[in-house]
């Protein structure tokens, strides 16, 4: 549908606004749900999902010349989502460290976060890989909901592929032991 | 099969598709892309450095202008100059800016109070319509007393008094209740104050808003986005989506484009929430949006007892669902909410009247409001104390206060009774 060979023709795009804009409506259309799945899958937040997509795809339109297809653009695109969600957890962090009642606060963002993700979780599998820590989720939507290869995973990461493949395996023993907890029968990770 | 091939299998089975049943990446967000490329010039390394230059100068004279009004006494913040007419009087400097503190003891404590309430009525066919009046109540060493009530919403803005209405408007094949306002002072009783139109056509969908807030510059509404029934009317079983906005005033005041409402894209306040600042608000079509800060497009202002509070919208709410949201915990920026306070504890408020469930008093130190499930009760106040109950109003079970604004700088006072009071009797 959306090959990504269709797209090294962005390296010669040039000044021209009403170009740029066409090519950034094809792109909105064919990973504007990828890159907010991704924002929303590592801040588990809606409303910074929302902002994070703007600014990404901003980021792109701004930076198309830049981009070089020896990577996909839906690589291109997810790198640039992750990079604004590690800005966001900064100022994240900045703002709780700052804040008096800092537990309580986590509490409460943590139980709407959770009410989001229960009530709209797609499966089983998501809400408990939604709940992995950051780095292990990080890493496991990337080999198992986009079907990364090691080598892409790790360039987009910054990490050596051995770091992938630890993350991997720390994620999948997490799911394995929830599911040891949950017993949830025939349609668990064994099954 | 290795049982970690068979759990990757599982897992790339299941994760296939996205995490939610909902898509978030809808043609909202994407208007919205767009209308900043529209907007905002493109910033380039130097702009940043720029901006950051700018913000830098912004807060030294922010620093210096703090000093030299610390050093005379005060003066009003900048972002209260909306309020002139309640809070402000330049001839007297800072004394008439609402916190209790600053106002003056020379003579006995005035109030003005404008306070209105939405009424929530359920149809027929289950469709929810919403009631609105508006009452002007006023105190000074004597108990307070109601000058005057009507229908509708009035608020002061400015120098002026303007009309917040929702409405329906017929623009040929469909019906959408919307909110719309006016100034009173330079439109005299509009047959037709609610200015809706539409670029393309007729949407489909069933529009309808209701007021949620009402406070300096701000309103703060609901939107329910829903499929026609049959018949082209509103079905409580299809499908409907409510999504909450705060809005200027004055933006309320200008057409309404359709297809921008029901597309989530017309311009609108967007809540700033930086590290240990106040929540401040930012129109959506400002170039300087602020940078650093979560940036909340969806928000409201709720009550909690004795205190305003601003709730981002998590999810929007469904046919079978309310609205979620969630606190944000920041302290209001006095631009959204001015005297966002209660100056009397709450156990002198519980042991007069045990069923208060709400209370609010006036930045003068002379008027209580305080609300139970059926009444709302207007109390005399003096040193920080209740004193005797000047009157009661009924309230229904479905009412609510969605206003609460204060006048208490003598000669706005007297404006209020005057302006304000004709313009609710007549």
């Amino acid at each position: 549908m959306h090959s990504d060979t269709q797209y090294e023709y962005l390296r010669y795009i040039g000044e021209d606004a009403a170009e740029r804009k066409d090519v950034l409506n094809e792109l909105m259309t064919a990973y504007g749900k990828d890159v907010w799945n991704f924002a929303f899958s590592m801040t588990r937040k809606w409303d910074q999902a929302d902002d994070i997509s703007q600014e990404v795809f901003l980021k792109a339109y701004r930076n198309l010349h830049t981009f070089r297809s020896e990577s996909s653009i839906k690589t291109w695109l997810l790198a640039i989502t992750r990079n604004m969600v590690l800005d966001y957890r900064k100022s994240a962090f900045l703002r709780k460290v700052t804040l008096v009642d800092a537990f309580k606060e986590q509490a409460s963002e943590r139980s709407a976060e959770g009410e989001v993700i229960e009530a709209l979780a797609v499966n089983d599998m998501w809400k408990q890989v939604l709940e992995l820590p950051y780095k292990y989720r990080e890493a496991m939507i990337l080999y198992a909901h986009h079907q990364m290869s090691m080598k892409e995973i790790s360039q987009l990461l910054g990490v050596s592929e051995g770091t992938v493949k630890s993350r991997l395996f720390h994620a999948r023993k997490k799911l394995a032991d929830r599911k040891g907890d949950d017993q949830h029968g025939p349609d668990g990770l064994n099954g | 099969m290795d049982p970690m091939d068979s759990m990757d299998k599982k897992l790339k089975r299941d994760l296939s598709g996205g995490p939610l049943t909902r898509n978030g990446f809808d043609e909202r967000i994407q208007q919205r892309i767009r209308e900043r490329l529209d907007h905002r010039a493109v910033p380039g390394r130097r702009s940043w450095l720029l901006r950051f230059g700018g913000w830098s100068a912004g807060a030294v004279a922010m620093i210096m202008l703090i000093m030299a009004v610390a050093h005379l006494g005060g003066g009003p913040p900048a972002g209260n100059r909306e309020q002139a007419i309640a809070d402000f009087d330049p001839a007297a400097g800072n004394k008439e800016n609402a916190g209790t503190l600053s106002y003056s003891t020379e003579s006995p404590p005035q109030t003005a109070l404008l306070i209105a309430l939405r009424k929530d009525t359920a149809g027929r066919e289950g469709e929810m319509s919403s009631a609105y009046r508006t009452l002007l109540v006023t105190a000074d060493d004597s108990l307070p007393k109601k000058v005057a009530e009507d229908s509708g919403i009035l608020m002061p803005y400015r120098t002026n008094f303007w009309r917040v209405e929702v409405g329906r408007v017929d623009l040929g094949q469909g019906e959408y209740q919307v909110a719309g306002a006016y100034n009173t002072q330079t439109n005299k009783k509009l047959d037709k104050p609610l200015k809706l139109y539409s670029k393309e056509g007729n949407p489909r969908e069933i529009v309808r808003e209701r007021i949620d807030y009402v406070g300096n510059r701000y309103i703060a509404l609901t939107r329910e986005i829903a499929a026609p029934g049959v018949k082209g009317e509103h079905d409580k079983r299809q499908e409907k989506q409510e999504t909450t906005w705060v809005m200027e005033v004055s933006q309320l005041g200008q057409a309404r484009e359709l297809g921008s409402l029901t597309a989530g894209t017309e311009h609108h306040a967007v809540a700033s929430a930086g590290p240990d600042q106040p929540l401040a608000a930012f129109l959506s079509n400002e170039e300087d949006m602020p940078m650093g800060t979560e940036l909340i497009h969806n928000w409201t202002l709720t009550r909690k007892p004795g205190r305003w509070i601003a709730e981002k919208l998590l999810m929007p709410g469904t046919a079978a669902a309310a609205p979620l949201l969630q606190e944000i915990e920041q302290e209001l920026d006095p631009t959204i909410v001015q005297h966002n306070q209660l100056d009397i504890p709450w156990n002198d408020i519980r042991a007069v009247e045990p069923a208060a469930v709400d209370a609010y008093t006036s930045p003068a130190g002379n008027l209580a409001v305080i609300m139970t499930d059926r009444r709302l009760l207007f109390y005399g106040m003096k040193d920080q104390s209740l004193t005797n109950l000047g009157f009661e109003e009924a309230v229904g079970q479905d009412e609510r206060i969605i206003m609460v604004q204060w006048a208490i700088v003598p000669r706005y006072v007297e404006m209020w009774k005057e302006q304000a009071g004709s313009l609710l009797t007549d």
